[in-house]
Order: structure tokens, then C-alpha cells, then sequence
């Protein structure tokens, strides 16, 4: 008897605008090599694998796995459409329908991201940077001695306090790398969006939508304010993406 | 009338509890923070600011809400299959 996790099904990765069965190459899923395939309807594709049929955790290995798929796709397409992480299918007849379903959709965003890629840039406070200013800060500083050598009990209203200011310190610092950063290479993109930070000492998750073509005049602006910060805080900086933050496939059915 | 007095703070209550439970099923159950979250988890291990102990739990703790998620996702994506 075959067992559940066994079932094969269609995993699929994006969709893009195409008039042919490209080859786009193989990835591996779980240790197995993985043709990428591409199922059409019209002018549209979406890009798929056959692969087990179950909830993928999003891990690291099967986060790079999807991303490793989507970035063979955007070496050879310049119009590529975003699907969420782990969705398998039954049949490629599923994902046909599925197509037909979205291609109004599809249609509307096609004119929209031909040429177009996304960015991501996190900037990250050095722990050394975010202490000094810390010390710099002299509200902080002087709460800070007042709890020191108090124990928890005794000190619990002051820590709360300290809590709140220390919030308010990350606010202002991370409007300042906003300001600092954010928006001089918001003008450069055709779209920005400043995503909410991750973790306590990140001061920028953004994501910027650019055009292929000033993919390099981006990139040298990002190396500008990194020389200029680097000894405050970390970049990292992904890419070239298909349009994640800036593209919502709706699950529902359109008019053409 | 004092069950006036009484039932009118109870359905306010009642409600910020809606709201409340609202806000809080769309921060368990949405499927980008759940994944962040896992993203920052493994973050952390690996620059050793949580012990091993910790991470596995949290770790436990997100992933069943991930597939609860995820599920509901899937039931979506599966009626874009049918004919229209």
C-alpha cells in the first residue's frame, strides 16, 4: 500500500508570461533531482515540479529550495509572477484550471512587472553601535543606574519604564536610518515598501520593486550607504526577487 | 435594573474579547508572521541567544500553527481548481 507521504504531486513555484515549454532547468527537493516544467495557458505559465504531496515546513533548506527555483526562472524570464511557499497540487489539470482561473488577474499584472525585480535590504544594529548610543542616551543611562544592584521585585515599575524608553530609543533610531537610508534609494525604485523589522536590533526591512535595467545604479547606491554605515550596523542585501511585496495574487475568481 | 447596569459592561466586554481574539487569530494564523517568526527563531539559535531547549519548543509551538495556516491557504488554492 502506498503511504501518504509517497503521493506525488505538482509543486508550483510562479507564474510568468510566455508563449512556449521552456526548459528552465532542475532543482532538488528533499535530496532528488526535480525538472522545472512549465504549464500553459494562453500567454501565461506556471512554473512547476512534481514533487511529494505534504505541508513543507518552512525551513532554511526548503525556503532555498523555492528560492533557488525562482531565481533559475528570472535568469530566463523577465516577467515573473510570485506564488507563496508550499503549495502542491493534485494534478497538472488542477494547476491548468488553477491558471485559467488566475489569468485575468495575470493579464492586469503582466504590463505591470515586465522588467521589473524586487530587492530586499535589512539593516541590522552592530550590538558595539546600538551599546554606545545606548550610553549616550542620557535618560536611558540614568534609569539604567537606578535599577543597577536592585533586584528584580524591587525594581519591577523602573524596569517597565526602562522597557518603554528603550523602545522609544529603537523608534528614533530606526526613523533616523528610515530617513538616512530608506529614502534616498526610494528614489532610485519604482516602488519601495518598509516592511516591519524582525527581531530587536533590526533597524530596516524594506523591499524595493527596480527595473532590470538600473539593477547596477541600485546596487551601487546600496554599496554608497553601506560604506557610509558600516561600521554602525550590518546590511543585508537579496536579489533579484519576483515582486513578493508588491504583488497580491487574490484567490478568487476574476472577470476577464 | 441591575441587570442593566450589569449585562452592559459584560457585552463590552465580550466584544473587546472578540476583538481582541480577532487580532490575535490573525497574528497566529497568518502565514508571512508565522514564517518570519520561524526565520528570527533560527536566527537566534544559531547566534546562540536561545538554548537548544527553548528553540525546539518555540519551534514546535510555530510550526503547528504554520500547518493550521497553511492548511487553510491550501483549502483556498484548492477551490481555484475547480471550473468556473
Amino acid at each position: 500500500m502506498m503511504s501518504q507521504e509517497e503521493k506525488m504531486g505538482i509543486y508550483i513555484f510562479c507564474g510568468i508570461q510566455t508563449e512556449t515549454d521552456d526548459e528552465l532547468g532542475e532543482i532538488e527537493i528533499e535530496g532528488k533531482k526535480c525538472d522545472l516544467f512549465t504549464i500553459r495557458y494562453k500567454d501565461a505559465g506556471m512554473v512547476a515540479t512534481r514533487a511529494p504531496m505534504k505541508i513543507y515546513h518552512p525551513n532554511k533548506e526548503n525556503l532555498m529550495m523555492h528560492q533557488h527555483a525562482v531565481s533559475l526562472v528570472m535568469k530566463h524570464k523577465d516577467t515573473v509572477i510570485p506564488v507563496s511557499f508550499g503549495n502542491v497540487f493534485q494534478s497538472t489539470e488542477d494547476v491548468a484550471v488553477l491558471l485559467e482561473n488566475l489569468y485575468p488577474q495575470f493579464t492586469k499584472l503582466f504590463p505591470e512587472i515586465k522588467g521589473k525585480i524586487e530587492v530586499g535590504l535589512k539593516v541590522i544594529g552592530k550590538k558595539g553601535w546600538l551599546e554606545s548610543q545606548v550610553r549616550e542616551n542620557a535618560k536611558l543611562d540614568q534609569m539604567a543606574q537606578k535599577v543597577k544592584g536592585k533586584s528584580e521585585a524591587a525594581s519591577y515599575y523602573e524596569r517597565i519604564k526602562i522597557g518603554g524608553a528603550a523602545q522609544e530609543f529603537m523608534n528614533s533610531l530606526q526613523k533616523e536610518v528610515e530617513k538616512e537610508i530608506f529614502e534616498p534609494l526610494n528614489e532610485g525604485a519604482e516602488a519601495a515598501k518598509a516592511n516591519d523589522p524582525i527581531g530587536e536590533t533590526m533597524l530596516l526591512n524594506a523591499s524595493f520593486l527596480i527595473d532590470r535595467d538600473k539593477e547596477e545604479e541600485f546596487d551601487q547606491k546600496v554599496n554608497a550607504a553601506h560604506d557610509q554605515w558600516k561600521d554602525k550596523v550590518e546590511f543585508n542585501y537579496t536579489g533579484p526577487w519576483p515582486a513578493y511585496n508588491f504583488v497580491n495574487i487574490r484567490l478568487k475568481v476574476e472577470d476577464s | 435594573m441591575i441587570h442593566k447596569l450589569i449585562s452592559a459592561p459584560i457585552n463590552l466586554v465580550i466584544k473587546i474579547g472578540e476583538k481582541v481574539k480577532e487580532e490575535a487569530d490573525k497574528e497566529l494564523y497568518d502565514l508571512n508572521t508565522i514564517q518570519q517568526k520561524l526565520i528570527q527563531l533560527q536566527m537566534m539559535y544559531e547566534l546562540g541567544e536561545i538554548p537548544e531547549e527553548a528553540y525546539k519548543a518555540k519551534e514546535e509551538e510555530l510550526i503547528t500553527r504554520y500547518e493550521v495556516a497553511k492548511r487553510l491557504e491550501i483549502e483556498q488554492w484548492e477551490e481555484m481548481t475547480k471550473k468556473k
